[in-house]
């Protein structure tokens, strides 16, 4: 199997997105693809996960298209919470939207959900599309402090402070109250 | 998800099982291309197969013209037809890992031969490799196939992938298409939002 090197750097102002090459699980599958000989095993786990995102989520298993996106979210779910923790034994907020950017889109971020929020075009509620970024106030600060990744009908993925990485609503009082916009990252932003 | 690998287009091309080549410029994309008054704009043809859209481009005098494709054969075949095309702009990778910037990318069977659980990827991607305003411009069936690629599927389906990242200028149903497939694939002319 081709063993990619190179990585791209591109420079935002604050964040530098890295298109990475290790991408997509998929392309580790494709490259024996006899080694699975119907690739039962691959249909029966997609066909799991998109049963089960289509009852979290609220919407018929047609709309769970994405299987990279649910894939890497799935990957973490249940993981505790670990502030400016990265790994699967505990994870803060960014760095589980970096880990779901990484797997799902190809590109690496980088900086908290302050910077993030700043760098993203702003999305607002009404507007949200799977894989936008939704940003929250939860502090008594007021200034930026939690993110988490869309998925659709009002469901995102984050890693809360109090129970690890779920899959909670926008519309519950909590989150309702603290959402303050959503965000779509262009590496074009300046 | 159906392992559509480099492996798997190379071997379509080695065993000449290509139904999706039309062997020369479709009416449509020649018809936009013409429309093109800027031969200086960066364009790119991902999954280009044999890329007659850039042979077309290059022998108009469009010099920016860069084609992706995971098959070597294709690429090399568009290189033995336009020797003089710039061969760093002739790549042999995974559209999902290029990155550039365009200011118009030309779709033609590139979409349908994705499996469907990438459209929505695809729209993200084809949103970040364009220039603020840039284009995506092309042709995408509006029918069903059994099993895939094609990968078929309707104009509202599609429009739920472009619409959070695109303006659609023109989306609507070809008028001007090859015989077989008239009626059945939408011309599109989306702007990035």
């Amino acid at each position: 199997m081709t063993n990619f090197a190179g990585c791209i750097t591109l420079n935002m102002r604050t964040i530098k997105i890295i298109f990475i090459l290790l991408c997509l699980s998929a392309m580790k599958s494709q490259a024996q693809p006899q080694a699975n000989p119907v690739g039962c095993e691959e249909d029966i786990i997609v066909s799991n996960l998109k049963g089960y995102y289509s009852q979290v989520i609220g919407v018929s298993s047609e709309y769970i298209m994405n299987t990279d996106l649910y894939v890497a979210v799935e990957n973490l779910l249940g993981t505790p919470y670990k502030y400016a923790g990265t790994t699967a034994k505990g994870i803060d907020c960014s760095a589980f939207v970096k880990r779901v950017y990484e797997k799902a889109y190809c590109l690496l971020l980088s900086g908290n959900s302050y910077s993030l929020y700043k760098e993203s075009k702003p999305v607002n509620k009404n507007n949200l599309h799977e894989g936008d970024l939704v940003f929250f106030k939860t502090n008594r600060n007021k200034t930026i402090s939690h993110v988490g990744v869309y998925l659709g009908n009002d469901k995102f993925a984050h890693a809360s402070r109090s129970n690890g990485v779920i899959i909670s609503d926008l519309q519950s009082p909590y989150y309702n109250k603290s959402f303050v916009r959503g965000g779509r990252l262009d590496i074009n932003v300046d | 998800m159906k392992p559509l690998d480099k492996k798997y287009w190379e071997s379509r091309y080695e065993d000449q099982l290509t139904g999706w080549d039309t062997g020369e410029i479709t009416t449509p994309l020649k018809t936009f291309i013409d429309s093109l008054k800027d031969k200086n704009i960066n364009i790119l043809i991902p999954g280009a197969g044999n890329a007659y859209e850039a042979e077309y481009l290059f022998n108009n005098g469009f010099k920016n013209v860069t084609v992706v494709d995971l098959a070597e054969q294709p690429l090399k075949n568009l290189k033995e037809r336009c020797p003089g095309m710039d061969d760093s702009r002739l790549i042999q990778t995974d559209f999902f890992v290029h990155d550039s910037q365009y200011d118009l990318i030309l779709e033609q069977t590139f979409f349908c031969a994705l499996d469907p659980s990438y459209r929505s990827k695809y729209a993200f991607k084809m949103h970040q490799l364009l220039k603020p305003g840039g284009l995506l411009a092309g042709l995408l069936f509006d029918c069903p196939f059994d099993g895939g690629p094609p990968f078929g599927g309707s104009a509202d389906e599609y429009r739920k992938y472009f619409e959070p990242y695109f303006n659609l200028k023109v989306f609507e149903t070809c008028r001007n298409s090859i015989k077989p497939r008239e009626n059945r694939e939408i011309f599109m002319i989306l702007v990035k939002k």
